[in-house]
C-alpha cells in the first residue's frame, strides 16, 4: 500500500504543474470562447456566437479539413515509411549505421528552418524542384509549387511526410527488445523476411505504433510552422490549418474570443480522434 | 512459401526495391540540407541566378554576417540551458508520477487520465494564461519562465513514453524487494529507475528536440537577447527587412550544425543503452 | 536505508524549492516589462519598436540612445528591444498591457477601426495632454492633424512618430532595357509599359500576398484613389464603384508580377526588387537603406516616383498613398521619476536635432516639424532627397486602404487577396467581402 504522503511528493510536482499549464488555461479558454474580447480592455459575453461564426468560416471549415488531411496522411503515409525504414535498418544492412543518422538529422533541426529551407526548395525560379525537373526534360512537371491552391496543400506536406527520423528511432528501439531466438526460430521454421516481419515485428511493436501515432495527432493540432513559413494560410485558405487559424484570430484579427473557440474545438477534435485511435487499435488487436 | 521456394528473381527484387527505397529517402533527407549548405556561401545574385549555380568566391563572410546580425551564440546557450532544464524537470516529475501510480489508490484512474489528457490541448491558444502565469511569476523574459512553461507543456507526452516503459516492470520484481524490506523509496532509485533509462533517454530525445524547435513561446516569453532562443533568431531572418537570405542560410546552418554533431556522436551511445538495458 | 533515501528526496525537493524561489525573487527584481526600478540606481526605460539594427533606422535609434543615455548618465538609461516582425511585436504589446504589464515605451499603428488600446489602455497609459500643454514649443513641433488623430475623449494618448508615404521605386537600368525612358503618368501606359518589361524578360512590378500584403495593397490604393479620388474610400465604406474597378485592375497586376506573388512576403517580394529581378516596387521609405546596401549604382538605377493617375480631373498628380500614422504610446507609472524619464526620452527622440538624424542617417522622416535647411540634409541621399521632395510636394494625401481596416479584415485580407490573384473571386466579391468584414466592427 502506498501512503498519502509519497503520493503528494511523487504525483505532487506533476500534478501541479498540469493544473498551472493545463488546467487552468482550458478553463481561462473555454470562459473567453463565449465572449467578444480584443486583448485588452473588457470580454463581453455573447454566447455561441463565436462557434456559430467558426462553423460559417470556409477558412475555419479549410482549417479542419487540413487537419484530418494531414492525420490521415501521418497514419497512412508517414507512419508506414517509419515503419518500413525501421525494419529495413532493423536488419543492418550495409552502412546502417549512416543511414539511421542521416534519416534522424531533419528532427533535430528545428521545423521554423525546415519549413523556410522547403520554402526555397519549392520557388518557381530558384527551387530545387523545379530545377531538377527541369534539367531532366519534364518541364511540363514544374508548377508554382506554394502559390497555386491545387498543389499547395500537397506541397507543404512533403517536409511532415518524408521526415521518418523520429519514428524510425521509435521503432528502431522498440524493435530491438524482441528476443532473437524469436525471429530465428522463425526463419528455421522457413519463413522469409517479409513473414518474419509482418508476423512477429510488427504486432512486437504495435505498442510503440499506437503510441507514435497518438503523437501525430498531437503533433498536428500543435504544429503551424510549415503552412505560416511556407504559405501563411494560403492561397486562399487552402493550407489554412487549426492551429494556425487560432493564431491569425489572436495575433492578427484580435478576435481572441473567436481564437478561443477555435482552441475548444480543436481540444474536442483530439480527443475525438484520439478515442477513434484507441478503439481502432483495441479492435484490431481483438481480430 | 519458404525462403526455399522464394525465387531468386523476386528476391533481388525485394532487395532492389528496398535499397531503392532507402536511397531515395535518404536523398530526399539530405539533399535540401546539403543546398541549404552550398547556398550559404553564395551572394544574393547568386543564389537567384538558379538552384545549381556555384559560389564564385567560396568565403565566410555571410557566417560572419550572420553573426553580426544576430547575436547567434547567445541564442544557442539559451537553446541550451531551456532545453536542458525543461528536460530534465519533466522527466524527474514524470518518473516519479508513473512510479506512484503504479500502486493501487483510489484517485489512480483519474489522476491517469488527468495527466495524459494534455495530449492534445491547443496550446497556441494559451498564449494569454501562459504569458498572464509567467509574468507575474516574476520569470517573463528569463530563460528559466520558457524552461517551466516547456516543462508544463511536454509534460503529457513525457508522462506518456515513460509510463509505457516504467509498465513493462513485471510486478513480482518490486514485489520481491518489498519483501526483502526495501522502502517506497528505495524501490523507486534503485530498482525501477535503473530499468527504465531507455525510456527515459527516449522521453530525453523527445522533450529536448521539442524545447529545442518550439517557437511561439519563446517568441511570447522573450524579449531581449538574455532570453530569446535560436528559433526566434532564425525567425528574425524570415521577416526582418533587409532580406539576405544566404544569410539567413548560413546562421541556419551555424544553428544546425552542433545539434547534428550531438547527435551523430551521442546516437550511437543513446540508441546502444538503450538497446542493451532492454527488457529481456 | 529508508532514512536516507527520504532525505535525499526532501533535499532534493527543498533545493528545488529554494532555487526557483531564489531566481523568481532575483528576476522579478531586475524587472520584467513593467520596468520596476530601484530607487537608488539609473531608471531604465525599454523602446519597444521594430527599429532593427540591421537597417538605418534602427542604427539610428541606437545612436540616438547612445546620446541620451551619455546625456543622462547615471539618471536614465534607455535600452531598445525590437521585434522585426510587426504582428508578433503587436501582440505581444497587447498581451503585456492586458495582464498589467505594459512596455515603458512602445510602437504601434493608429487604427480608427480598432480603438480598442486607446480605449482599455488608456488606464495603464500615460495621457500627454498635460506634458505638451507645458511645453508649447514641443507641443507645436505636431501638426494639429496629427494631434488630434491621437487624441481620443480629449486627451492626448500617444506621441505621433511617423506617416511615411508609399512611393514608387523603379529600376532605371531595366526600364530602358525595355525601351521606356521616363516613368509612366498614366495607367494606360503604365500597363503598356508593363507588357513591354514583360516581353523583354523582365518582372514588371513586385508583389506579395502574406502578412499585411503591403505592395499589393499599395498598388490598390493608388489604383482605387485614380478611379475615385481620395474618398474612394475610408475605413468602413469599402464598397463603391471606384474600389470594384481598381479591384480588377489589381487582379491585372497580378499578372505582372513574379512567379511566387501568391504567397510570398515583404522579405521575397523587397528581394525581387533589390536583386534587380523586378522592375518596380511600391513601399515606404525604409528601402532605401537596403537599395543602398544591395543594389550598385543605386543612384543612377533606381528612381523614386509618383504613381500613374487615370489623365483626368478625379486625381491631382502627385497625389500620394501613405501607410498610418505610427505612435508610441508609453506606460503610466506611478514612480514620478519613471513618468517624468519616458517624457525626458520622448522629447529628446522628437526634437528637431534627432528628428533630423532619423530622417538623413536613418531614412526614416518624422512627423516631427523637421527644417529641412540644416547640413544634415545638404549630403541627403540621392534617393532620400527625391522621396521626401514629392512628400513634401503631394497636393494629397490618403491612407493606405488596409491601414484603417478592421483587424479581422486586415486577418482575412491575404487569402482574399489570393482569391482576386488566383482568380477563384471576382472583383465584386473582393469589395463586398472586405466591405462585411468592416461592418462587423465593435
Amino acid at each position: 500500500m502506498v501512503k498519502a504522503r509519497q503520493l503528494v511528493v511523487y504525483l505532487g510536482p506533476a500534478v501541479v504543474f498540469a493544473l498551472a499549464f493545463i488546467v487552468f488555461p482550458l478553463i481561462f479558454v473555454i470562459v473567453l470562447s463565449f465572449t467578444q474580447w480584443a486583448g485588452i480592455g473588457p470580454a463581453k459575453y455573447i454566447g455561441i456566437q463565436n462557434y456559430t461564426y467558426l462553423f460559417k468560416d470556409p477558412a475555419f471549415r479549410s482549417a479542419i479539413y487540413n487537419t484530418l488531411l494531414w492525420v490521415a496522411a501521418g497514419i497512412f503515409v508517414q507512419t508506414p515509411l517509419c515503419l518500413l525504414t525501421a525494419l529495413i535498418i532493423s536488419r543492418r544492412p550495409f552502412m546502417w549505421k549512416f543511414f539511421r543518422t542521416a534519416l534522424f538529422i531533419p528532427s533535430v533541426v528545428s521545423t521554423t528552418i525546415l519549413a523556410l529551407m522547403w520554402y526555397f526548395m519549392l520557388d518557381p525560379t530558384v527551387g530545387l524542384v523545379n530545377g531538377t525537373l527541369n534539367s531532366v526534360g519534364l518541364k511540363s512537371l514544374t508548377r508554382t509549387w506554394l502559390s497555386d491552391p491545387s498543389t499547395a496543400q500537397w506541397a507543404i506536406m512533403v517536409p511532415f511526410v518524408i521526415y521518418i527520423g523520429f519514428g524510425m528511432v521509435l521503432f528502431l528501439t522498440q524493435i530491438s527488445t524482441i528476443p532473437r531466438e524469436l525471429l530465428e526460430a522463425a526463419h528455421l521454421d522457413g519463413a522469409n523476411v517479409w513473414q518474419q516481419d509482418f508476423f512477429i515485428t510488427i504486432p512486437a511493436i504495435r505498442r510503440a505504433i499506437a503510441l507514435w501515432i497518438l503523437f501525430l495527432v498531437g503533433y498536428v493540432l500543435k504544429m503551424f510552422e510549415y503552412p505560416f513559413v511556407m504559405t501563411d494560410g494560403g492561397p486562399v485558405n487552402v493550407t489554412m490549418n487549426l492551429p494556425l487559424y487560432v493564431y491569425n484570430q489572436m495575433v492578427t484579427a484580435n478576435a481572441y474570443g473567436l481564437a478561443m473557440a477555435a482552441g475548444v474545438v480543436t481540444v474536442v477534435l483530439g480527443a475525438l480522434l484520439m478515442l477513434v485511435v484507441l478503439l481502432g487499435l483495441r479492435w484490431m488487436e481483438s481480430r | 512459401m519458404t525462403a526455399m521456394e522464394t525465387p531468386a528473381a523476386m528476391r533481388v527484387i525485394a532487395k532492389t526495391v528496398k535499397w531503392l527505397f532507402l536511397i531515395v529517402l535518404t536523398v530526399l533527407t539530405l539533399v535540401p540540407l546539403l543546398w541549404l549548405l552550398l547556398s550559404s556561401f553564395k551572394t544574393t545574385p547568386e543564389l537567384f541566378r538558379g538552384p545549381f549555380s556555384l559560389p564564385a568566391h567560396w568565403s565566410f563572410a555571410n557566417f560572419s554576417g550572420a553573426l553580426d546580425a544576430q547575436p547567434l551564440v547567445d541564442y544557442f546557450r539559451n537553446s541550451v540551458v531551456i532545453a536542458v532544464t525543461s528536460t530534465a524537470m519533466t522527466i524527474v516529475m514524470s518518473t516519479m508520477a508513473a512510479y506512484a501510480l503504479r500502486h493501487r489508490f483510489r484517485l489512480r484512474g483519474a489522476v491517469n487520465g488527468f495527466l495524459m489528457s494534455g495530449l492534445f490541448v491547443p496550446f497556441t491558444a494559451f498564449m494569454t494564461p501562459i504569458f498572464y502565469l509567467v509574468f507575474h511569476l516574476g520569470l517573463y523574459n528569463t530563460v528559466w519562465g520558457i524552461a517551466l512553461v516547456y516543462t508544463g507543456t511536454t509534460l503529457p507526452v513525457g508522462f506518456l513514453i515513460i509510463k509505457g516503459y516504467l509498465e513493462t516492470i513485471p510486478e513480482d520484481l518490486l514485489e520481491a524487494a518489498r519483501i526483502d524490506g526495501a522502502s517506497f523509496h528505495s524501490v523507486f532509485f534503485r530498482i525501477v529507475c535503473p530499468l527504465v533509462v531507455p525510456g527515459l533517454a527516449t522521453a530525453a530525445i523527445f522533450l529536448s528536440i521539442s524545447a529545442w524547435n518550439e517557437l511561439l513561446f519563446a517568441n511570447l516569453l522573450s524579449t531581449s537577447t538574455s532570453s530569446e532562443t535560436l528559433q526566434v533568431g532564425i525567425r528574425n531572418f524570415l521577416t526582418s527587412y533587409a532580406a539576405n537570405y544566404p544569410e539567413a542560410f548560413a546562421g541556419t546552418v551555424m544553428a544546425m550544425a552542433p545539434t547534428i554533431l550531438a547527435y551523430a556522436l551521442l546516437s550511437n551511445r543513446v540508441v546502444e543503452s538503450m538497446a542493451a538495458t532492454g527488457l529481456k | 536505508m529508508r532514512s536516507r533515501a527520504r532525505r535525499k528526496t526532501a533535499v532534493a525537493a527543498a533545493a528545488v524549492i529554494v532555487a526557483t524561489s531564489a531566481l523568481a525573487a532575483c528576476s522579478s527584481s531586475s524587472g520584467g516589462g513593467g520596468g520596476s526600478s530601484q530607487s537608488s540606481g539609473p531608471v531604465t526605460i525599454d523602446v519597444v519598436s521594430n527599429f532593427t539594427s540591421d537597417i538605418a533606422r534602427g542604427q539610428e535609434l541606437n545612436d540616438l540612445i547612445k546620446q541620451f543615455n551619455a546625456e543622462h548618465k547615471g539618471k536614465i538609461t534607455v535600452v531598445s528591444q525590437t521585434t522585426a516582425d510587426w504582428p508578433t511585436l503587436q501582440s505581444k504589446i497587447r498581451t503585456e498591457i492586458s495582464v498589467g504589464g505594459a512596455p515603458d515605451v512602445f510602437l504601434y499603428n493608429f487604427n480608427p477601426s480598432d480603438l480598442s488600446l486607446e480605449k482599455y489602455g488608456s488606464s495603464s497609459l500615460i495621457n500627454w495632454t498635460k506634458y505638451l500643454n507645458a511645453d508649447p514649443s514641443w507641443k507645436a513641433s505636431f501638426t494639429g492633424q496629427d494631434l488630434s488623430t491621437v487624441t481620443y475623449n480629449g486627451d492626448t494618448v500617444a506621441i505621433p512618430d511617423d506617416q511615411s508615404s508609399a512611393l514608387i521605386y523603379y529600376n532605371k537600368s531595366l526600364f530602358a532595357k525595355a525601351g521606356i525612358s521616363t516613368f509612366p503618368t498614366t495607367w494606360t501606359q503604365f500597363f503598356a509599359d508593363a507588357k513591354a518589361l514583360q516581353a523583354a524578360g523582365i518582372t514588371p512590378i513586385s508583389l506579395y500576398t502574406a502578412d499585411d500584403a503591403w505592395y499589393a495593397m499599395n498598388a490598390y490604393s493608388y489604383l482605387a484613389i485614380s478611379d475615385g479620388g481620395t474618398g474612394a474610400y475610408y475605413a468602413t465604406k469599402l464598397q463603391t464603384a471606384p474600389m470594384t474597378e481598381a479591384a480588377a485592375s489589381l487582379k491585372e497586376l497580378f499578372s505582372y508580377a513574379p512567379k511566387n506573388a501568391v504567397g510570398a512576403n515583404y522579405a521575397v517580394a523587397s528581394a525581387s526588387f533589390l536583386d534587380g529581378k523586378s522592375a518596380m516596387a511600391i513601399d515606404g521609405p525604409w528601402l532605401i537603406s537596403s537599395i543602398q546596401q544591395d543594389m550598385k549604382n543605386y543612384c543612377t538605377d533606381v528612381g523614386v516616383a509618383t504613381a500613374p493617375t487615370n489623365g483626368n480631373s478625379t486625381e491631382q498628380p502627385g497625389t500620394i498613398v501613405t501607410d498610418a500614422l505610427t505612435v508610441w504610446g508609453a506606460a503610466a507609472s506611478p514612480d514620478q521619476a519613471e513618468q517624468q524619464a519616458v517624457v525626458d526620452w520622448m522629447k529628446f527622440y522628437t526634437s528637431p536635432d534627432s528628428a533630423a538624424g532619423m530622417a538623413t542617417t536613418g531614412q526614416f522622416p518624422l512627423v516631427v516639424k523637421t527644417p529641412t535647411s540644416g547640413p544634415a540634409f545638404a549630403n541627403s541621399n540621392c534617393l532620400m532627397k527625391p522621396f521626401v521632395d514629392l512628400t513634401n510636394a503631394a497636393p494629397a494625401k490618403s491612407v493606405n486602404v488596409e491601414r484603417y481596416m478592421t483587424t479581422e479584415a486586415q486577418a482575412q485580407l491575404p487569402s482574399l487577396v489570393e482569391g482576386l490573384a488566383v482568380g477563384s473571386i471576382s472583383p465584386a466579391k473582393f469589395v463586398s467581402e472586405l466591405q462585411q468584414l468592416n461592418t462587423t466592427a465593435p
